[in-house]
């Protein structure tokens, strides 16, 4: 039976011939072939990403920067109130000062030659309704300005801010610019007294939301993501980490943790808006809690985070090899001492590491948080977890929607510091697990 | 017996058997050849019988080299380290029996020189006879891996003893009876104990034989045995 | 036969250490140790021997009750630890395990430093009342496994850095470290290169002399080096018991001698 294959074996092969040559040259095109495709395929992805961070980076950069306008400002003692009155009483009083008009004034004492009820106001407004607050806050903190006259940097109007930055195409018909050209005439005479600049605006990091681009500010979502993530964390990690470990070391196999396993992993496929639907039922309706509020935001994203907490803090704890369980059963530790003493520090890296990305992925929807209505207008920072409060995505999403041209910029640069604050989890997520791991 | 898993193995212990058992065929045919160079003071036979001793040498030396090999690179346990061990010590008695037969043969030629031949006392022929018997039988059993017939063959020694006990006295009593012949006696004499101590040896195979094959010592499977019997007598 | 022949061993020697009558070990349907009578001598080591599967290492895993935590694991017969059925339902565990250390086949030190791996049992344990106590029990554990030259200036060291031979002996210093009665050893030179595995033989050695010592192995010779008694087993069955010379000169069972010559069964 084996002669005759015996006879095939022993027979010499010819690596010269025509034939096995041709068959290596084909392996070799098919190696390179493959190899290539696979190269063009990353270089494709790759710059995919460069387009993608640069167009944002390119539309969100000019977001940070605001024009500002240099303006001689006469404090008028007979519209303001008396600077020797007490602090309190001061600031009190300033509430109801109309500091329009002061601004009016200055101005008009700046352009003579502008009269007439409609280009006051077209003149006014080339400052952004913020310069009053500015004013106010000048005067608020040293009333012994009153009387002087000074030079002050206020916030230009977005129309003008975008002239500016270039962004409107000033050769347009009049008619289809909101800066008309008497505007632009005025502007230029503040640029010629170099009465203009552009530079860093730290509004935008520290302020909440607003009507007018020029004054919003990313601080309110940003401490309302981070309230958000707070309470996700607080339940979602606990909660998650002690499904693991239980589901992992101490239960039964038995049909029912079955069940529960596959449930698991389905409810990490669900899609999120169901779970804004879930938080919107139970947390809302059932639970009768506050709407917008960073606690029912977390608690909806807990709910969303739990599955993706628990999947991976299960891998980082089956990942501990049994030989390190066996090692300490076997010198006489009990199940809960395997379990903390050795299975779970070792499995703590993966665990955190999931937990980070869990957590990022909870920083980045905005979906269920619609659902529960986190999507409101929200001026101000929140304060506490039942607090109103809005988050980076929801905001994101709320500029973009919003019609102004300079909300655009914004947008994009709002999308930058989310992009940061995740970039920054991923690093801390890699971070432990380099920090970490251990070999065995 | 089943095969090992490693047949080079089964090929070296083959080797190392083969060589016993030729070293066996070797030594009995020695011994005749030597009895038949005395018997017909043929001392020309007498010559190559000594000559035939080397091959028996340059065999033991073959099995020594085969049987190290397999220590070396087998580590051989239970039946397979009883089977080099016992054929090592196998080797070494048989090469001692080829030594009797060359003594024997060596002994013939002083006789054939000597003047006044006599002839071969007829008990030496019958325990040659009996010495190449046994020789025979337990090869025949290392062979046939039959350990009861090496106990026959154990036995048979006592016979041997018995029949050299005879010879010693029937050429004692010669030596006394015509003291002049007492230099050619003598080598008859020695010759008589050569083939009481070839006797000896095959015992000493047989013994071999019986451990490689059971892993017991025959003597004291025979003490065991006889133990037994007796017991059973008592009964 | 065989139970037999222990059984009139006994008569002869000092009483055994642990004691294994019929046990039966199942895994679900499936009946890996069938019937198995053993004594274990405080002074001896015990080679258990056979074939992959044979259940030898699931025999071992009865003894301090490791296999209580496979699921549809089912353990019959008894198994004595200086006379007490170590699966009578008063027995603790934990204690067991304190009392029947374990030696696995791969060396698994924790990835700590290589003091706090000895340290560990006696901390569980509650074994040293202060810090000097358990240093001195560290020391002396090392000691006894032929390690504290090598490592006494690295204490603070992670266990894991330490060579393959070096790792298994301090998982044996480990387990002396909460003075146990019995060692059970699961294959524990398989990993190991020759040196390292001619030193833990030596250990082996030593200990046997302070401790009742239960080795598998898959190493033939090793079994015939370090263990004065061998036991064979065959599909869950004990072939044969016996002491180790015997067994690899004149092995009773043609199963026990074509499994120790490398023959075709």
């Amino acid at each position: 039976m084996t002669d005759n294959t015996r006879n095939i074996l022993d027979q010499q092969v010819d690596w010269h011939s025509p034939k096995v040559r041709a068959r290596l040259r084909r392996r070799h095109r098919t190696d390179f072939l493959f190899r290539a495709i696979g190269f063009s395929a990353v270089a494709a992805a790759g710059l995919f990403l460069v387009f993608l961070l640069g167009n944002i980076i390119k539309n969100g950069a000019p977001g940070f920067l605001q024009t500002s306008i240099e303006v001689d400002v006469a404090f008028d003692p007979s519209l303001l109130p008396d600077p020797t009155l007490e602090r309190a009483e001061f600031a009190a009083a300033m509430a109801r000062v109309d500091l329009q008009r002061l601004l009016r004034q200055s101005l008009l004492d700046h352009f003579p030659e502008v009269s007439g009820r409609a280009d006051t106001i077209r003149l006014t407004r080339m400052l952004s309704s913020g310069a009053r607050a500015q004013l106010r806050d000048i005067l608020v903190r040293n009333p012994a300005v009153v009387g002087t006259t000074g030079k002050v940097w206020l916030l230009a109007s977005d129309e003008v801010d975008q002239v500016v930055k270039g962004n409107v195409d000033i050769s347009l018909p009049e008619q289809n610019r909101k800066l008309k050209n008497k505007e632009l005439v005025w502007l230029q005479r503040f640029e010629s007294e170099g009465r203009v600049s552009l530079s860093f605006h730290s509004r935008f990091i520290t302020a909440g939301d607003s009507r007018e681009p020029e004054l919003v500010g990313v601080w309110g979502a940003i401490v309302g993501s981070g309230l958000t993530l707070l309470v996700t964390l607080l339940t979602a990690f606990p909660i998650g980490v002690a499904s693991a470990i239980y589901l992992e070391e101490f239960a039964p196999k038995n049909r029912f943790t079955d069940i529960v396993e596959v449930n698991i992993n389905n409810l990490a496929a669900v899609p999120s808006i169901v779970f804004g639907l879930l938080g919107l039922a139970f947390f809302l309706g059932v639970m009768g809690m506050a709407r917008s509020a960073p606690i029912v935001g977390g608690l909806t994203l807990a709910l969303l985070t739990l599955p993706t907490i628990i999947i991976s803090a299960r891998a980082a704890i089956a990942a501990v090899p049994p030989s390190i369980r066996d090692a300490a059963r076997g010198l006489g530790a009990s199940s809960m001492q395997v379990a903390f003493h050795h299975v779970v520090p070792l499995a703590m890296p993966g665990i955190l590491t999931g937990t980070i990305i869990g957590m990022a992925r909870a920083l980045g929807e905005s979906a269920p948080l619609l659902m529960i209505g986190m999507v409101a207008f929200i001026v101000d920072v929140p304060g506490g977890v039942n607090d109103p409060a809005t988050v980076l995505p929801v905001q994101i999403f709320l500029w973009a929607d919003s019609p102004e041209r300079a909300f655009i910029e914004k947008t994009s640069a709002a999308i930058m510091v989310l992009l940061f604050f995740l970039i920054a989890m991923n690093g801390m997520a890699i971070w432990l697990r380099q920090r970490f791991e251990r070999k065995w | 017996m089943s095969q090992h898993i490693l047949r080079t193995y089964d090929d070296e212990l083959m080797e190392v058997r083969s060589v016993v058992v030729r070293m066996g065929g070797l030594a009995a045919e020695q011994l005749a050849e030597a009895m038949q160079a005395l018997k017909e003071l043929d001392t020309d036979l007498a010559e190559k019988t000594r000559q035939g001793d080397k091959q028996l040498d340059a065999l033991e030396a073959l099995a020594e080299t085969t049987v190290i090999g397999v220590f070396a690179r087998r580590a051989p346990v239970a039946d397979d380290l009883r089977e080099v061990v016992s054929a090592l010590k196998m080797t070494t008695m048989i090469e001692r029996m080829g030594d009797y037969a060359k003594n024997i043969a060596r002994r013939s030629m002083s006789i054939a020189e000597g003047q006044g031949v006599i002839l071969m006392p007829h008990l030496l022929e019958d325990m040659a006879a009996e010495a190449h018997e046994m020789i025979h039988e337990v090869m025949d059993c290392y062979v046939k891996r039959a350990a009861d017939d090496a106990i026959a063959v154990w036995e048979r020694d006592e016979q041997l003893d018995n029949m050299y006990n005879a010879a010693y006295r029937q050429i004692l009593a010669r030596m006394m009876e015509a003291p002049e012949q007492i230099a050619v006696l003598s080598h008859y004499l020695m010759i008589a104990k050569n083939l009481e101590r070839i006797g000896d040896q095959a015992t000493n195979v047989a013994e071999q034989v019986y451990y490689a094959i059971t892993g017991d010592i025959l003597e004291e499977a025979r003490q065991k045995r006889d133990g037994a019997a007796s017991e059973s007598v008592g009964e | 036969m065989l139970n037999a022949a222990i059984e009139s061993e006994n008569e002869a020697l000092s009483p055994p250490k642990m004691t294994i009558r019929d046990v039966h070990v199942h895994y679900g349907d499936i009946h890996a140790v069938k019937g198995v009578t053993l004594d274990l001598r405080p002074d001896q080591v015990t080679a258990l021997i056979g074939p992959s599967g044979c259940g030898k290492s699931t025999l071992l895993r009865c003894m301090n009750r490791m296999n209580d935590t496979i699921a549809d694991c089912r353990v019959e017969g008894q198994v004595f630890l200086d006379g007490q059925d170590i699966y009578d339902s008063q027995i603790d565990v934990v204690q067991l395990r304190a009392r029947v250390g374990m030696v696995f086949q791969k060396p698994n030190p924790f990835p700590k430093s290589i003091y706090d791996n000895v340290a560990y049992g006696p901390r569980i344990h509650g074994l040293a009342t202060d810090r000097d106590a358990l240093d001195e029990i560290v020391e002396a554990s090392l000691e006894k496994a032929g390690l504290w030259q090598e490592v006494k200036d690295r204490l603070d060291q992670v266990g894991t850095a330490l060579s393959g031979g070096q790792q298994q002996r301090l998982c044996i210093a480990r387990a002396i470290a909460v003075n146990p009665e019995v060692i059970l050893m699961d294959e524990p030179c398989s990993s190991l290169d020759p040196i390292a595995t001619a030193k833990v033989e030596a250990l082996i050695d030593e200990l046997s002399a302070r401790y009742a010592i239960v080795i598998v192995t898959h190493s033939m010779q090793q079994a015939a080096r370090v263990s004065q008694k061998t036991v064979f087993f065959h599909l869950g069955e004990m072939i044969e018991y016996g002491d180790t010379t015997q067994m690899f000169t004149a092995p009773r069972e043609d199963r026990t001698r074509d499994y120790i010559t490398g023959r075709i069964g």
